[in-house]
């Protein structure tokens, strides 16, 4: 969980160097694709295509911890969708019970869909800079900067928030000097560590708000950025085959 | 003029506000990621109804941040930041699915509230926003993850318990954590405070 959003992008593949934007955009585009897609072939030929682009993330090991961690959920819904999916057409025995074809297909491309939604996520974010994400944000849509700073203190808060958390726990541990073993116990504790989780948060809250208003946050409409990544021919190019691809596919599928 | 609009919503936070609704986003992002596996649990022991029990957590942190800061846009502007929190924390569902699930749940909060003149914050206006939150969003879901492949009878019944526990956990829970919060003396710079 110890996400660190700075080093996103520490690779230097064909993925990583394409801007955030032309990313997303492609990425909604298979995204809305997959919903589309109704049949179990091209469901495993998307998978099969996406799978090729996993290469070009990088770090392969932690993708397929992250193949195998949505293959956990989509396992259950296979099964589930199959199950109770309505029975038509062709049956076949599975041994403790029959299912008809229509309800395995049905079942196969919804545990896909879920798992390719999945994946292609997973691709965007290690190929992703979010500060990079927010900058070109502020830049091309113009978004309020005091809006892309909301996000920036999300994600920054999210390894202070864990961070707190386990030395709320561990101090409660300390007190109680041992673990605790009863239900109603256990409850006490977490009761207990949510709240000074949460006390700490307001405080820190009032504090970095308190900060940024003393250094004058808001008063300028505008403001400067180190450097704002730039939307390149290449990520035109994307976008463009995108949407083209998505409109093509769309009548087909 | 469309920058002016947007702007002018935020004209209207401080940045106490802003930091609020930025740490109830990333405190969703983090509880949604631990609930993934109670939520692969629950598939796995009750299928779609299961997990439907537990859909209202997911909306808590918009309704509360609305509840604490009482302001029109808030729904808007929190909902936003818990998607692209959520997609840059790896959300299992993906990330369309984050950013369409906030944009059903910002609309109907806002319109719902709006409806409300943004005055009304008792356990009944604040339960059945949480009810309404629940219809779009499911549909949608539908389409997406393919739901609509389990059959009439069992989506009904998934939409009753959805919007229960939406009314529950996200419309009720947001009204007695808020109060609870409230009273601490925690949030007296907050309009809930301010009006209560």
């Amino acid at each position: 969980m110890k996400t660190s959003f700075a080093v996103a992008s520490a690779p230097n593949t064909l993925l990583h160097r394409l801007d955030a934007l032309s990313k997303l955009v492609a990425l909604l585009c298979l995204s809305v694709l997959t919903m589309r897609v109704n049949d179990g072939v091209l469901s495993i030929v998307i998978l099969c295509c996406l799978l090729v682009l996993c290469l070009f993330a990088g770090n392969e090991e932690k993708m397929v911890r992250r193949f195998l961690f949505i293959g956990s959920f989509a396992l259950p819904l296979f099964i589930l969708t199959m199950l109770s999916a309505p029975q038509g057409g062709e049956r076949v025995d599975l041994g403790f019970f029959t299912v008809s074809t229509a309800a395995i297909e049905a079942g196969i491309v919804v545990s896909l869909r879920m798992i390719i939604l999945f994946l292609s996520s997973m691709v965007y974010i290690e190929t992703t800079n979010p500060r990079h994400f927010l900058v070109m944000l502020t830049h091309y849509t113009k978004l309020p900067y005091r809006f892309v700073f909301g996000v920036s203190v999300a994600l920054s808060f999210v390894p202070l928030l864990e961070e707190e958390a386990k030395i709320a726990i561990a101090a409660r541990k300390l007190r109680r000097g041992n673990a605790p073993k009863r239900m109603g116990e256990v409850i006490d504790m977490w009761k207990g560590s949510l709240l000074s989780i949460f006390t700490g948060a307001i405080r820190r809250i009032s504090m970095t708000a308190g900060a940024m208003d003393a250094k004058g946050f808001g008063a300028y409409p505008t403001r400067t950025y180190v450097s704002i990544p730039k939307i390149q021919a290449s990520g035109y190019f994307v976008m463009i085959l995108s949407v083209l691809s998505l409109f093509f596919l769309w009548g087909i599928v | 003029m469309k920058q002016k609009s947007i702007s002018s919503i935020f004209q209207s936070f401080t940045t106490l506000d802003i930091v609020l609704m930025a740490m109830l986003a990333t405190a969703n992002a983090v509880v949604t990621m631990y609930l993934s596996t109670v939520n692969q649990m629950l598939n796995s022991a009750g299928g779609p109804i299961a997990t439907s029990t537990i859909t209202g957590i997911y909306m808590l942190y918009g309704v509360l941040a609305c509840y604490i800061i009482r302001k029109p846009g808030t729904a808007i502007i929190t909902y936003s930041f818990g998607a692209i929190v959520q997609s840059f924390l790896g959300v299992a569902y993906g990330i369309a699915s984050a950013i369409a699930a906030a944009l059903c749940y910002m609309v109907v909060v806002e319109l719902v509230l709006a409806l409300f003149r943004y005055k009304r914050w008792d356990f009944i206006s604040m339960s059945l926003l949480g009810g309404a939150m629940v219809p779009i969003w499911f549909f949608f879901a539908a389409q997406m993850f393919g739901y609509t492949k389990w059959g009439t009878s069992i989506l009904m019944v998934a939409l009753v318990v959805r919007i229960i526990s939406g009314m529950f956990l996200a419309g009720y829970l947001s009204k007695i954590l808020g109060d609870l919060l409230a009273k601490s003396g925690l949030l007296s710079r907050f309009n809930v405070s301010k009006k209560a």
